[in-house]
């Protein structure tokens, strides 16, 4: 059976998952494709859990609390925060391997590739503000309880403002990708997903008050920049997602067979004969 | 795959593009679906913030009120006027396009950019009156609620203009010419209407 | 034939590498590293010293320059990617994108060390935890660099063609590099022992891991560059073995 014939037949029936994998690995064409897809669910998971379960720090507490209060909601995630953020800190950098993947997207798109390289470009830098610097704050405040109010106040807010109001990065990001989107002939991803990264947009224009208010619907944890901005969010990342998963599925199905690249071919290959 | 950079006129369905051996069917004219999908969102999204005003409203009936009263009335209800007009114009030139009668539409079109620019600059001129006074974004949260209101409603404002300038691309030149796409335009800037006219309800008039 | 521009890319590695030799040895911190467990006053003490503060703010200030220097022989790798035998360019901007994200870090930490180092009559308790911020982003965000190796490495499993770019090994040399460098993330939760950011195994181990992994992947893109050399092919040589093969 030729190798193409074997990818269309899929993995032999009554395999055990890992079996299936395994024939997968070997014979399929665009598996990087999915292996990169993968990762993103994957992080996902572990950010949840990192954030919700472990560590607590998602919803943020609110940015009126003393110090007294802040040494006491420390205490009580110490060890969350120690094993969440250590699981966080492993796997920070399989965003990146998605970049790529969206970046692949966006060249064949019939807008210009450098739509793709600003992608790259913004989310790559991005990537670090928008968490790490947060798991870093509180790694620092549960390292040493006892720390400078000052110190400990300063920590405190760098950790939660640095999260929630990292806008300029997915604001380009979400811009890229509604320009490059409404302009691509080739219909890669669909146009209202186009209309509905402004959205995602808008959201970096609500959470700006963060920066300034310490009281109200308009802080890092408020009902409309925090809240609403996360409702709003959360259903435009549940869309991107349906979004993409088809939109890679059309891409794989219309790959051919990966070509070996011109070293690869033996030498004697153009010898006449 | 082809490499030209192209407008969301020409995305709009008029000419063909191949993906990969002509496997995928011509893109056909632009879905009206999509800027609806958007436009419902997008007052859904408002209607949330709308919703917090409320409450906080209901909470601190006081300090609303006594702020409101600061707000120039005149200047709410010319904005409105101007808004309502502009709405009009731009559904006039949907008319004459649907008409064939591009030149006129494009006059039209003109007009409603016109108007836009008299709103955001009435606008800007408001808030410079506001602030001079003492009264600004973080003096109390009516204000706070007055200024985020209506500087997302402006920014929509401003994304209005690049989309009625693709609204005038669209009618004057012949070969990008789709109805879809003009009357999606249209839309949009009755949706940015509208908006103003429940955040004039809520933040000037309502007591 | 390797292009002039690929050559230079592929010779700044050495040379960033010989300036930030120097810079290890020009920052006092590097050489023998701030154990977590100082107290504030030590540590701003040595931010302090007049030994310490000319060799801290002018090394830093080289490191400043040159931080992110690899990224041009880590576009060079992904642009060998692309030659790989896989359908799509996803994995080579995957490795582009986490090498940004790291560089990005490079940067940051670079910048805490010249802000302690600015003000020497600081409060202490400030200096020490700007101290703590410079190590905790120099030591714990190796997933950035695990996430490029382990990339790389998938791309050279996956490059399954005659003469693949690279040798098979250095996908698992990849992988190893990404395994010991796992544990620095413990350097956010340790205060003393071999994986607090002072440690045999976060410090010592890792700074030898990522020489090791430089110098490797140095060598390997040198002889991928070469053997284009070899073989000179034609476009129409090219199409017309597509076609025969089709």
């Amino acid at each position: 059976m030729s190798e193409d014939a074997a990818m269309i037949a899929g993995p032999p029936p009554g395999g055990t998952f890992p079996a299936r994998l395994a024939w997968r690995w070997r014979h399929h064409h665009q598996i990087e494709l999915w292996i990169v897809w993968w990762s993103m669910p994957v992080f996902y998971v572990i950010f949840s859990i990192t954030y919700f379960v472990l560590a607590r720090t998602m919803p943020p507490p609110p940015p009126h609390w003393n110090v007294a209060e802040i040494r006491e909601w420390i205490a009580l995630r110490h060890n969350g925060i120690d094993i969440g953020y250590i699981l966080f800190y492993l796997t920070i950098g399989l965003p990146g391997w998605h970049i790529g993947l969206i970046a692949t997207l966006l060249k064949r798109m019939s807008a210009s590739p450098a739509y793709a390289y600003a992608y790259i470009g913004t989310m790559a830098a991005g990537t670090v503000p928008g968490a790490l610097l947060n798991g870093f704050g509180y790694s620092l405040l549960a390292l040493r309880p006892e720390r400078d109010p000052a110190a400990l106040a300063f920590l405190y807010e760098f950790a939660n403002l640095t999260f929630v109001g990292t806008m300029g990065v997915f604001f380009v990001a979400s811009f890229i990708l509604v320009v490059a989107i409404l302009l691509d002939r080739n219909n890669i991803l669909p146009r209202w997903f186009g209309f509905a990264c402004i959205w995602n947009l808008t959201t970096e224009f609500t959470v700006a008050p963060a920066w300034i208010f310490r009281h109200g619907p308009m802080t890092w944890t408020g009902g409309i920049s925090f809240y609403w901005n996360m409702v709003v969010y959360g259903t435009w990342q549940i869309m991107y997602f349906v979004v993409f998963y088809k939109a890679i599925n059309k891409i794989a199905s219309n790959l051919p067979r990966p070509q070996a690249s011109a070293e690869s071919v033996p030498l004697n290959a153009f010898s006449p004969s | 795959m082809t490499t030209a950079v192209t407008t969301a006129n020409e995305a709009s369905g008029v000419g063909t593009a191949n993906f990969n051996d002509g496997d995928s069917p011509p893109l056909r004219a632009v879905d009206h679906g999509a800027m609806w999908v958007y436009i419902v969102g997008d007052l859904f999204i408002f209607g949330g913030w709308f919703v917090f005003y409320l409450v906080y409203r209901a909470s601190e009936q006081t300090i609303f009120a006594e702020s409101q009263a600061h707000l120039n009335q005149t200047f709410g209800l010319f904005n409105t006027i101007v808004l309502l007009v502009s709405s009009w114009l731009v559904a006039m030139c949907v008319n004459a396009a649907r008409a064939s009668r591009y030149n006129e539409a494009a006059r039209y079109a003109w007009l409603t950019i016109l108007c836009g620019a008299v709103f955001a600059a009435t606008k800007l001129y408001e808030w410079r009156s506001r602030i001079a006074e003492g009264r600004s974004f973080t003096s109390n949260d009516f204000f706070m609620f007055y200024y985020f209101l209506t500087a997302i409603h402006l920014f929509h404002v401003l994304c209005g203009f690049i989309v009625l300038g693709v609204l005038l691309r669209n009618l004057q030149v012949s070969a990008l010419r789709a109805q879809v796409v003009i009357e999606n335009c249209a839309a949009y800037w009755h949706m940015v209407d509208l908006l103003w006219v429940v955040i004039f309800a809520l933040v000037y008039l309502l007591r | 034939m390797a292009s002039t521009g690929q050559r230079i890319c592929l010779w700044t590695a050495p040379v960033v590498g010989a300036i930030w030799v120097v810079c290890f040895f020009l920052f006092p911190g590097f050489t023998a590293p701030l154990s977590p467990t100082l107290p504030a006053k030590v540590v701003a003490a040595f931010y302090a010293d007049p030994d310490n503060l000319a060799r801290t703010r002018y090394g830093m200030i080289l490191f400043n320059w040159f931080g992110i220097g690899f990224l041009p022989f880590y576009a060079l790798i992904t642009v060998q990617m692309e030659r790989m035998a896989h359908n799509t360019e996803v994995l080579a901007y995957g490795f582009l994108a986490t090498a940004t994200s790291a560089a990005a870090l490079i940067s940051i930490t670079i910048l805490f060390f010249q802000v302690a180092a600015f003000r020497p009559d600081r409060d202490p308790a400030i200096v020490q935890m700007i101290n703590d911020m410079a190590w905790m982003t120099f030591t714990v965000p190796v997933s950035f660099l695990m996430a490029q190796a382990g990339v790389l490495a998938l791309a050279i499993f996956l490059d399954r063609q005659p003469r693949p770019i690279y040798p098979r090994w250095i996908g698992y040399f990849n992988l190893l590099v990404a395994a010991l460098l796992a544990p620095c993330v413990l350097a956010s939760v340790e205060l003393t022992g071999p994986f607090a950011w002072d440690g045999t195994w976060s410090y010592w181990v890792r700074i030898g891991v990522y020489a090791a992994w430089t110098i490797v992947m140095f060598v390997a893109v040198m002889r991928a560059m070469g053997r284009t050399a070899e073989t000179v092919i034609s476009a129409d040589s090219k199409l017309a073995l597509r076609a025969g093969e089709a």
